[in-house]
């Protein structure tokens, strides 16, 4: 895909507050029709990234342009973008439908054309009716919804969403997600999610671009992102994993001897193979580590001792030692077997070289 | 875009109306207080003297004054805050209906919508020997004969009580609201009774609010004119009677400048204290 | 705890309970009588001042309202209180903007001045007023009185709109923005209409203020320039009778539909808790 073809570019771009670096040399493209999420814990710089696309900030360096304009000086009133705050932001003076045709009056829209329009943005978010009342007496799901509305009644060329369900409750707040997903792929919008709920991001996006420090580690598929993590950070923040640093010790055919805390370990070979005495990093999922009664005949396994046993009701996570010096974190569904391993039991653990990744 | 130069534009169009009042009035005005109480007086071009200052605080009749007013103000400070916080406690945690509690806020804030000339005027009224007070005390047996409760130091803090009660109300009402209601349930449900709740929770917690009231009570006390000059009769004298006697009937302004240096002094000081206080909580 | 002491306990708190109540009474009837005494007074139908009143009559409103000195001592008193607004308003709607959503340097010195004639004894500000406004040759003057009753004003609207403002959520400039509106746009659409309620009760506290002030005024008045409290506490001083009465509850009158005024339109209970310094 060429450049120009991109809805959202943004190149080197970087913001300062003073001495501290908020967005740290920042160069992403989003495709037209794509949901990306930024993602990261807070102060990593996705919300800043957010609003300088928006244009409440202006990048201390970089250049960011939407639908092929250069953005550079052009405020957010004149800007084909539109974003849902993260407590909303609803005008508690205006009724649901007069903050949803904020916008569209704002562009001399005329009042036929604004009617439908606002009729036609409740029905989207399933508002029907609700159009002659105040914010405040809506629930936080329903104000959420005419947020985005108000949002989208615009067809703005790209949506900007900043931890819109931060303020809702888990259920409410799947159930959202869902329904934001199918808006979106039936609305086609580019839109550029910011969230530090991984699980989300994972649901939602078709990419996830992964941010620590104000810079962008990782911008993948959702899946590549978790299965194939290109930095110890990734990994950790991505799901749950263990994270060993190990020395490598040789190169056997297809495999990597790596001695980890102690521990021999059998790894595939990357293409990129690391020369003997190198450390690396290795992350193991816990899903990824088998539970057995008796020795398994895997590449890797050892007899571990359970410190302790959580009943997660789909899944039952283990806290195992091994050798008495590496804490592993695994994860079963097989709940029979689950219940038969008990704390401070003795039980096999496992895996075949290629189900770890190497960083 | 110049983000920088933008914002200085716009705030300081915003600013300058303000700045201009504050500079070319505010300003000038405590300046012209402080300058001519301290050159001599008389004169083209005054030398500065400490004179008017030792006059005011060397000479036991002003002196005197000077400790009536504090005393005055104290009392009424206190009747005040036990009226105020009476008030504040019964609206914030016995009313519950809105519109009770709208009515009750009309009539707590009323007398700082009247003048403080017809407040006084009906004290003056209210108080006499033939008064509504005097006439209901005797007519319910509580007093034999008349009680002078006007031209006196009653009347006056009567008075002064009057019109500051709102602000102790306020505040103390603004300090009670904030205290969560489940601090107060805990200490009942560990066993202590309503009254022991109020003195071990309540209480303690409102204190900010108390003395944020009494602070802003007591200086408004010291500087009250209308109120003292009619309930006393002339009877008594307080500083800003005699400041006003000094600029509208003796027309020594040096001296009467002094008087509300001093004043002006004891009200920043106190208000210091208070904004200390009220940050440290 | 036994029965008979949870008994004991009860009955005292209902005592305590009734007790509250009671005082809690008292003291309004106390925060009303002064009010009440002028007010009821002004109807008696008797030549000499007396509460309750003998008789009902309006005729001292009747007698007031066609004596000129004090007619004129009315509208000038309104002339005055409405000017006030309009220029304590103008001057301070702006500086509680700056001062509410800019970080500048100097910014505290700037906020306590505008603050500061809350703690500026009031007569104190008209002292110095006074002796200002002499050397500038307009002491007693129209201008005189205004100047002091704006400075005197100032802080309260300032101080009413920055407490909306305190809870105005940046973020709704910016949505509007993002929608569309340039910044002056979102001022008059957004804005304003949500601070409004802090404007017009600001606003209408500086009408009141100015309307019932004495203690500046006093130093400024002639006997053609007489706002109606200082030609009140003038007349007071010699005579006491029903129609100082029955002016003195017209003052009362207009305070009081300021009063409902703001009441109707911020709630009083919403305006007390912003009221305390």
């Amino acid at each position: 895909m060429s450049a120009d073809a991109a809805d959202v570019r943004l190149a080197h771009v970087t913001k300062r507050f003073g001495a501290h670096t908020a967005v740290d040399d920042v160069s992403l493209e989003v495709r037209p029709g794509e949901f990306v999420s930024l993602l990261g814990p807070s102060g990593c710089g996705k919300t800043t990234t957010l609003r300088i696309l928006a244009g409440f900030l202006e990048p201390t360096a970089g250049e960011v342009s939407i639908g092929g304009q250069p953005m550079r000086g052009i405020p957010p009133y004149r800007r084909p973008v539109n974003m849902v705050f993260q407590h909303y932001a609803l005008f508690p003076h205006l009724t649901v439908a007069d903050n949803i045709a904020y916008g569209p009056r704002r562009r001399g829209v005329g009042k036929a054309e604004i009617a439908r329009g606002v009729a036609e943005s409740l029905e989207l978010v399933s508002l029907q009716g609700l159009g002659h009342r105040y914010p405040r007496e809506l629930s936080g799901g329903q104000q959420q919804r005419v947020a985005l509305a108000r949002a989208l009644v615009n067809r703005p060329r790209v949506l900007l969403l900043d931890e819109p369900l931060g303020a809702l409750d888990l259920k409410l707040r799947r159930q959202m997600q869902m329904e934001l997903k199918r808006l979106q792929e039936y609305l086609r919008i580019t839109s550029i999610y910011v969230t530090h709920d991984q699980e989300e991001a994972l649901v939602l996006s078709d990419r996830i671009a992964v941010m620590n420090a104000g810079r962008v580690e990782q911008m993948d598929a959702a899946r590549a992102v978790y299965e194939r993590p290109a930095t110890p950070f990734v990994a950790d923040f991505i799901g749950q994993t263990n994270l060993l640093a190990c020395t490598v010790e040789a190169i056997e055919g297809p495999r990597l001897r790596l001695r980890c805390g102690g521990l021999p370990l059998l790894a595939a070979l990357p293409a990129l193979a690391p020369a003997p005495g190198t450390r690396v990093q290795l992350s193991l999922r816990p899903e990824r580590i088998a539970l057995h009664a008796e020795r398994p005949a895997l590449d890797n396994a050892f007899r571990a001792t359970v410190s302790r046993r959580v009943y997660l009701g789909v899944l039952t996570n283990f806290h195992v030692t091994v050798a008495a010096e590496l804490a592993l974190v695994l994860t079963t569904s097989d709940q029979s077997l689950a219940a038969r391993i008990e704390p401070s039991s003795q039980p096999w653990i496992g895996w075949n070289a290629g189900e770890e990744r190497l960083l | 875009m110049s983000d920088a130069g933008a914002r200085l534009r716009v705030l300081s169009r915003l600013l300058l109306p303000g700045v201009a009042v504050l500079v070319l009035f505010l300003v000038p005005t405590v300046a012209s207080i402080l300058v001519g109480s301290v050159v001599e007086h008389k004169q083209a071009l005054g030398r500065p003297t400490g004179e008017n200052y030792l006059r005011f605080l060397g000479d036991r009749y002003y002196l005197g004054t000077l400790l009536f007013t504090l005393r005055i103000s104290l009392v009424t400070t206190l009747c005040a805050l036990g009226l105020g916080y009476l008030v504040a406690y019964y609206l914030v945690r016995s009313v519950r209906s809105r519109t009770v509690r709208r009515l009750a806020y009309l009539v707590v804030v009323a007398p700082l919508f009247t003048s403080s000339i017809v407040r006084s005027f009906g004290w003056m009224v209210s108080l006499g020997n033939n008064g509504i007070v005097n006439r209901t005390l005797l007519d319910l047996g509580v007093v034999e004969r008349p009680v002078r409760l006007i031209f006196n130091e009653a009347g006056v803090v009567i008075g002064l009580t009057h019109v500051l009660l709102p602000f102790t109300v306020l505040t103390i009402a603004a300090v009670l609201q904030q205290i969560d209601a489940s601090l107060e349930e805990a200490a009942m449900d560990l066993g202590a009774s309503r009254l022991v709740t109020f003195l071990t929770v309540t209480l303690p917690l409102s204190l900010p609010g108390v003395v944020a009231g009494s602070l802003i009570v007591f200086t408004l006390a010291m500087s009250a004119y209308v109120t003292p000059a009619v309930l006393s009769g002339g009877r008594l004298k307080v500083v800003p009677m005699l400041i006003y006697e000094q600029y509208v009937a003796v027309y020594d302004w040096g001296f009467g400048g002094a008087m509300a240096m001093v004043l002006l002094t004891l009200t920043l000081v106190l208000t210091g204290i208070y904004t200390r206080f009220l940050r440290t909580v | 705890m036994t029965p008979r002491r949870a008994a004991v306990v009860e009955t005292a708190e209902r005592v305590g309970g009734v007790l509250l109540r009671g005082l809690a009474i008292l003291t309004f009837v106390y925060l009303l009588l002064p009010i009440a005494v002028i007010v009821g007074a002004s109807f008696t139908a008797s030549e000499f001042l007396v509460f309750p009143p003998r008789g009902l009559t309006l005729r001292w409103y009747w007698t007031f309202a066609r004596t000129p000195g004090w007619l004129d001592s009315f509208t000038l008193s309104l002339e005055l209180a409405a000017a006030t607004t309009v220029v304590a308003t103008a001057v301070g709607v702006p500086a509680a903007l700056a001062l509410a959503r800019y970080r500048f340097r100097g910014q505290r010195v700037v906020s306590a001045l505008f603050l500061s004639p809350l703690v500026l004894p009031q007569v104190v500000l008209g002292v110095g007023l006074l002796q200002y406004l002499t050397l500038l040759g307009i002491a007693r003057t129209f201008w005189a009185i205004l100047i002091g009753h704006v400075l005197l004003t100032l802080p309260y609207i300032i101080r009413s709109v920055m407490a909306t403002l305190a809870g105005f959520e940046q973020a709704l400039e910016e949505a509007a923005a993002d929608l569309g509106a340039s910044p002056l746009v979102a001022f008059l659409t957004v804005t304003l209409p949500v601070i409004q309620g802090g404007v017009i009760a600001g606003a209408l506290f500086a009408f009141v203020i100015s309307w019932t002030n004495v203690e500046v005024t006093m130093f400024f008045t002639t006997s053609r320039l007489n706002p109606l409290p200082v030609n009140i506490m003038n007349y007071i001083a010699y005579n006491v009778d029903p129609l100082v009465a029955a002016v003195s509850a017209a003052s009362v009158y207009v305070s009081f539909v300021v009063l409902l005024l703001i009441d109707a339109t911020v709630g009083l209970d919403r305006f007390a808790e912003t009221r305390p310094r």
